[in-house]
């Protein structure tokens, strides 16, 4: 076995991207059967990916991929449509292959059983071409590579007698091709077409149809009317790659076994297979309009990107300490190439920032399959519009927005948009809106999903909520509707398969917090709701607020932060629960010492840092205000991905190492989610 | 002196897997092209030695890549990558002038004994 395993990054690169080319392929084909373009491009990517799987030696895909390469044919040839049958069968193929490949990339085998997929794709093929598996005759044995002919023509036999006089001679020439050579009868074709240059064939054994066919083991024979001399010929034959022999005779009448017809009782044909031919048409194909140009790009594996990154934050933090050194020793002479440091070094960072923006369409590419499938599953029918997809987030944002968008769409799909009767009775466009947009808004990327479906309604979320003993007094109707966020609720008085059973607003919630997000809620009753996401351009370099905790520093993300406060006399209460701050509001209090257990120095004048997170407020103490800086955010590594308290640390000029304090995880852990309360 | 070869293939990965093949056995891999137009452009700028030419590609399938190269130059040397079930483009390739075929998946001595045989 070849070692196939530094070939696996690419491997896994392209056959996503042919996955991909292949269910939007199948969605497009769809809604227009009988575009040759989109069967063509499908052909293609199967084809490509078998290829690929056949090389790395990946059996279950090769065959999947093959037979549904045969598949693709016969529509390409219009033997069979594209109709739901079929393109539901293409789908479940689809699926499986995406399963094996998501396997291998675990560091499996990706030997799952395609049987039953198999068999399905061979029914459809049968009845317009036979079954595409070709019986080998391989009656014969070495015994057979012999210079015997079972059959000639007399006719034959008078015209290599002719030339004889005109000084051709007639050889028989048998060629035996490897055993487990491919494609056999192209290859006797290639040698066929070598010896012609030499002379005329006048006869073959097999014949040529059966040849054709490939219906033969791996020896042929024919007769060639030449005037070279039979080292050439041997020569001509042999030249031609996975020729294993060849055996150059001069002909003579007893080298034919048998002069009688015997060739039609040899056995009766097996049912002739339609070898999946290329059709001219794959010949003329026209180049596609919107085909690729030579765009000048490169691959780079995303893990040099990370380390370019790394080191270009590394080089900051020297430039910082650079700088703080030359203003304490006061030399002067450091000024210029310091300044020009920082100018390079600055213009280094805005680059790989932008190196390692992705569009936001990368992780959409599977969504108009997803809401398709829901529509099938709920009965619903759906118009979903992407706007926007080009729109850039650093890499890490994008990857970690898949799972939230999803949940979103999911349920767009299932509690949003209404029964396609019902959405009638409305007056509505029976087919649901499902739109998702991306632009970008400073140095902040808004994410819209919206539907126009019956939207969130006040009374009935509070009901549910004060049956799940949620307090819900006061509440205004938008802060209403903000309850789906919190844990454990759920408005579907069904617990459905699509967006089961009411978690999952809150894991939402948590993760556009944790990428430096926050969600909001726009939605009326009957004209829909939209879901509004809003995140920062990158997570690798952010402005903080660095604070003094005790005698310690750390850093507080200035994205969550609504403003610090001094607290006056007496806007602390103690409650029965907690601590409170009271002014413009009751906002639950937490001691930064206390979560954090680091020893009270008992500040006169602590500074409360309001925080918001999403709906939510909290005001942290503190013990001081060190100043604003712009921070890069390094990884804590595996020893301590265990400490929750803290997202990140940092390096600052001076090379003091600061702690990045996780809000959100801190405010969770002190309080426990359920006891959040709303301002 | 090592012969220089053209890939041609319009996947990577592919690409990647045959030029290894070949470093290893004593080629040099002077140009890699995608699509049969990309091809020609190559051909004519590097004028390799032999070309490997996958069938199934976008733009411009082999095949036609392969005629409008040997209409530039006769001599061209030109092997075809091909997968099983292809037997029909490759004999229009062999029509046309190319000099053998491969089969994918690739076997390291079959591409090794074609290419040698085809630049003895």
């Amino acid at each position: 076995m070849e070692d196939n395993s530094k070939y696996l990054d690419l491997f896994f690169e392209e056959s996503d991207a042919h996955i991909q080319s292949l269910n939007d392929c199948v969605l497009d084909l769809e809604n227009d059967p009988d575009n040759q373009d989109i069967i063509n491009e499908m052909f293609r990517s199967a084809h490509t990916l078998k290829g690929m799987a056949g090389t790395m030696g990946y059996d279950s895909l090769a065959k999947l991929t093959h037979k549904m390469e045969n598949v693709f044919d016969l529509l390409k040839k219009e033997t069979i449509k594209a109709d739901s049958h079929s393109i539901g069968l293409i789908f479940d193929c689809l699926d499986s292959i995406s399963a094996i490949v998501e396997d291998l990339r675990e560091g499996g085998e990706g030997d799952l059983n395609v049987t039953e997929l198999v068999g399905r794709l061979e029914t459809v093929s049968e009845g317009s071409s036979a079954t595409p598996v070709i019986e080998l005759f391989s009656s014969e044995s070495d015994d057979d590579f012999n210079s015997q002919l079972h059959f000639i023509d007399e006719s034959d036999v008078a015209v290599i007698d002719s030339a004889a006089a005109d000084g051709y001679q007639a050889y028989v020439v048998t060629v035996k091709i490897e055993e487990t050579s491919g494609m056999k009868n192209a290859r006797v074709f290639l040698v066929m077409s070598k010896l012609d240059q030499q002379g005329e064939v006048l006869y073959s054994e097999p014949d040529p149809e059966t040849l054709e066919k490939e219906d033969f083991g791996s020896i042929f024979k024919v007769v060639l009317l030449t005037q070279a001399d039979a080292e050439t010929i041997k020569e001509a034959a042999l030249n031609n790659s996975e020729i294993e022999d060849v055996l150059v005779k001069p002909f003579e009448k007893s080298d034919v076994i048998s002069n009688e017809i015997q060739v039609q009782e040899e056995r009766v044909e097996v049912e002739t297979v339609e070898e999946v031919k290329e059709t001219k048409k794959e010949t003329k194909k026209k180049s596609k309009a919107k085909a690729a140009h030579a765009n000048q790009t490169v691959r780079v594996d995303i893990t040099k990107l990370d380390d370019f990154l790394n080191a270009v934050s590394e080089l900051l933090i020297y430039r910082t300490r650079l700088e703080s050194i030359s203003q304490d020793k006061n030399i002067k002479e450091m000024d210029e190439p310091l300044e020009q440091f920082a100018r390079i070094t600055t213009e280094l960072q805005d680059l790989v920032l932008k190196i390692r923006l992705q569009p936001v369409s990368t992780v959409m590419t599977n969504f108009p399959r997803m809401v398709r499938d829901l529509g099938n599953d709920l009965g619903k029918k759906f118009n979903l519009v992407i706007e926007g997809g080009e729109t850039e987030l650093d890499r890490t944002v994008v990857s970690e927005l898949g799972e939230p968008l999803i949940h979103l769409i999911r349920n767009a799909a299932d509690h949003g948009v209404e029964m396609p009767d019902r959405r009638q009775e409305l007056g509505k466009d029976p087919a649901g809106l499902i739109q998702i947009a991306a632009y970008q808004e400073g140095n902040r990327v808004v994410l819209t999903v919206r539907d126009d479906g019956k939207g969130l309604d006040p009374q009935a979320i509070k009901e549910s909520a004060e049956r799940k003993g949620i307090v819900t007094a006061g509440l205004t109707d938008i802060e209403l509707q903000h309850l789906i966020f919190h844990p454990g609720f759920s408005t579907a008085k069904t617990v459905t398969g699509i967006s089961g059973r009411g978690v999952g607003m809150d894991v939402v919630q948590q993760k556009i917090h944790s990428l430096g997000g926050s969600i909001e809620i726009i939605s009326a009753v009957n004209q829909g709701t939209t879901f509004k996401i809003n995140l920062p351009l990158t997570l690798s370099i952010i402005d903080s607020l660095l604070i003094k905790v005790g005698e310690s520093t750390f850093a507080i993300p200035q994205g969550i932060i609504e403003k610090v406060v001094s607290p006056g006399p007496g806007e602390i209460i103690q409650t029965y629960q907690q601590e409170i701050y009271t002014k413009g509001g009751a906002t639950p209090l937490i001691r930064l010492t206390n979560v954090l257990d680091i020893k009270e120095i008992g500040t006169a004048e602590p500074y409360l840092i309001i925080v918001k997170l999403g709906e939510n407020r909290f005001a942290l103490m503190i013990d001081d205000i060190i100043k604003q800086q712009e921070i890069v955010i390094k990884d804590l590594g595996k020893e301590l991905s265990s400490v929750s308290s803290y997202s990140g640390a940092t390096i600052l000029g001076n090379g003091e190492i600061v702690l990045i304090l996780d809000i959100t995880a801190i405010t969770n852990e002190s309080q426990g989610v359920q006891h959040a309360v709303r301002v | 002196m090592t012969k220089r070869v053209l890939i041609v293939d319009d996947a990577a990965f592919m690409r990647m897997k045959l030029k290894d093949i070949l470093e290893k056995n004593g080629y040099t891999v002077v140009a890699e092209a995608e699509n049969g137009v990309d091809a020609i452009e190559k051909y004519k700028a590097e004028n390799p030695d032999i070309v490997t030419m996958d069938i199934t590609m976008p733009e411009m399938d082999g095949v036609e890549a392969l005629k409008e190269i040997k209409a530039f130059d006769s001599a061209a040397k030109v092997v075809m990558c091909s997968a099983m079930g292809q037997q029909s483009m490759v004999m229009d390739a062999i029509r046309a002038g190319a000099l053998d075929f491969i089969v994918k998946p690739f076997d390291t001595g079959r591409v090794i004994q074609a290419l040698d045989k085809v630049t003895q």
